[in-house]
């Protein structure tokens, strides 16, 4: 069941996607953001739904995996589309019974807040499949270098960042095994109410606790061991250069995302 | 002429979390010259682990001192050169990977030393060849098998070119075929490149292979010499908690209860399948 935690993970491929410079990724997405919440007119979000679901075909990232990362956000997405379903006020009375009712406004509304959250998620989670993590961190990193000036600790901020991303798979499969071996003693994690669960959780934490503090010594000093002393006299195998795809990717991004802004204004 | 590694008198003192002051290491003089490939042996506490940590600075002496490729690791200002010379590779695999491409994980070291990109580049591909991982340096280690894992971590302390490497039981975690392929590869790397190699161990097969066997117990050196020579003194190892390699067992079991007469300092297989047959035949003719 805990190997089904996608959200934030690399999937290595070479596609397009790929090798586009982490930074112009970054910033696109940032853009993508922007627009999608500046935007709330359904002709914009056909235009952003087009855009995003291209990019995730481009990447030959199966819909499958993309909408996989969605599974621990359903709640959320289920929760404010409920609340908003039956809570917005207006004039186009549908339904009613005592303080609920559901509105024309309600649906639209409703059925907004689903789609930009589909959207973030698919989008972001398109940046993070795509995107090795030390591209990623190593994209922020230059993206922030300027706040370095400021004292900003950004390469230490980066290098935890990439090391977290590092563990998950690896605490993922502990956590697993140590739920292995609390059934086999007879725990029930499965069954009771709520805090009877999280009860029973406790002997799953403590031992992954210990154990993440034992992983973490370890791995201080075999980076240690590396001449890893920060970010005094570091270089990086790969070099972020960016390139006339960053730029064909920069104009679809504005033709999209601006497109959709001006549909937006305009209706 | 300065040695590889050379301790003096090393002592390595600790207390526990109830006060108490242990000797993890009482005054072991030991040389590991360059180029050797040597074993280091001893039950659990004996204190090779802590030796090894001395070999690169990662634990300081409490008295005595260590020399790595001729510095003393009590200065401070030598301490990233010490561990440019001498590098260490840990029992865990999962514990010394940082990145999530095994690629980017060999290069970690080199961009650490501030190594233009193109010459990474290069070392990095040189080293996942010498470890046979060159076809997987695309992929993500949590992947990858223990073996597999742990000759990224050796192609990642390779690539830094290091005079020496120290392995704390790199094996304790793998399966047979992961053993053989690590202990593969330090050969290889012992033969082609020269490299002094260290290796921490209790497994038995592993330190035959070795030029040299040290052993370790309570903190002292105890035994020191060639395979050969440590392991027909099968009483004194087994005092020590450590086993003898199968073929000595059975040649020395045959000499109890057959009064075969055999000499017992066959550390192969095949050597102790020679022995046999020339008893074998010597008894029927």
């Amino acid at each position: 069941m805990l190997r089904d935690i996608t959200l934030g993970q690399f999937f290595p491929g070479n596609t397009w996607m790929h090798r586009i410079d982490p930074r112009t990724k970054i910033v696109l997405v940032m853009a993508m953001i922007v627009a999608l919440f500046v935007c709330s007119h359904a002709a914009a979000y056909v235009v952003l739904t087009v855009y995003i679901f291209g990019l995730i075909a481009i990447s030959k990232l199966s819909l499958r995996m993309v909408l996989r990362g969605l599974k621990p956000l359903l709640v959320i997405i289920l929760f404010t589309a409920v609340l908003n379903l039956f809570l917005t006020p207006g004039d186009m009375l549908l339904w009613r019974a005592g303080p609920v009712s559901i509105t024309m406004e309600g649906i639209q509304k409703a059925a907004l807040i689903v789609a930009r959250l589909v959207l973030l998620i698919a989008g972001t989670s398109l940046l993070t499949y795509t995107t090795s993590p030390i591209q990623l961190t190593d994209g922020l990193e230059r993206l922030l270098s300027p706040l370095k000036k400021l004292h900003l600790p950004i390469h230490e901020l980066a290098m935890m960042m990439s090391l977290a991303l590092r563990f998950i798979p690896t605490l993922v499969e502990e956590t697993d095994k140590i739920m292995s071996a609390q059934r086999a003693r007879g725990a029930d994690f499965d069954s009771g109410n709520l805090l009877h669960r999280a009860k029973a959780l406790i002997p799953i934490l403590v031992p992954l606790f210990v154990s993440s503090f034992r992983r973490a010594d370890e791995l201080a000093t075999a980076m240690e061991c590396r001449l890893y002393r920060g970010d005094i006299g570091r270089t990086r195998m790969r070099q972020l250069q960016l390139g006339r795809d960053d730029a064909i990717c920069v104009i679809v991004a504005i033709l999209f995302l601006g497109g959709a802004i001006v549909l937006q204004i305009l209706t | 002429m300065s040695e590889m590694i050379q301790a003096e008198q090393l002592t390595f003192r600790y207390t526990d979390f109830s006060h108490t002051a242990h000797l993890a290491l009482d005054g072991v003089n030991l040389t590991i010259p360059y180029g050797q490939f040597a074993a280091i042996l001893g039950r659990n506490g004996s204190g090779k682990s802590t030796f090894a940590k001395h070999c690169n600075a990662i634990a300081l002496p409490s008295g005595g001192r260590v020399l790595v490729d001729g510095m003393d690791t009590l200065q401070p200002d030598l301490i990233w050169d010490i561990r440019r010379a001498c590098s260490m590779v840990f029992q865990n695999p999962d514990n010394q990977i940082v990145a999530t491409v095994v690629e980017e994980d060999v290069a970690f070291g080199l961009e650490n030393m501030g190594v233009p990109p193109k010459e990474i580049r290069r070392r990095v591909n040189e080293a996942l060849h010498m470890v046979d991982m060159y076809e997987y340096r695309m992929h993500a280690p949590h992947l990858l098998s223990g073996g597999q894992k742990q000759r990224v971590a050796i192609a990642g302390v390779l690539a830094m070119q290091p005079k020496c490497i120290v392995l704390d039981e790199p094996t304790a975690m793998l399966d047979p075929r992961g053993r053989a392929d690590v202990m593969h590869v330090l050969h290889r790397l012992h033969k082609e490149k020269g490299i002094t190699i260290v290796l921490i161990t209790h497994h038995m097969d592993e330190a035959v292979q070795a030029e040299r066997v040290a052993v370790l117990d309570h903190g002292h050196l105890i035994l020191d010499g060639t395979p050969r020579r440590i392991f027909v003194q099968t009483r004194k190892l087994h005092s020590l908690g450590l086993t003898v390699p199968q073929s000595v067992q059975l040649l020395e079991a045959l000499n109890g209860c057959a009064q075969a007469g055999l000499e017992i300092d066959a550390l192969t297989v095949e050597e102790c399948a020679d022995r046999l047959e020339v008893w074998l035949k010597g008894g029927r003719a």
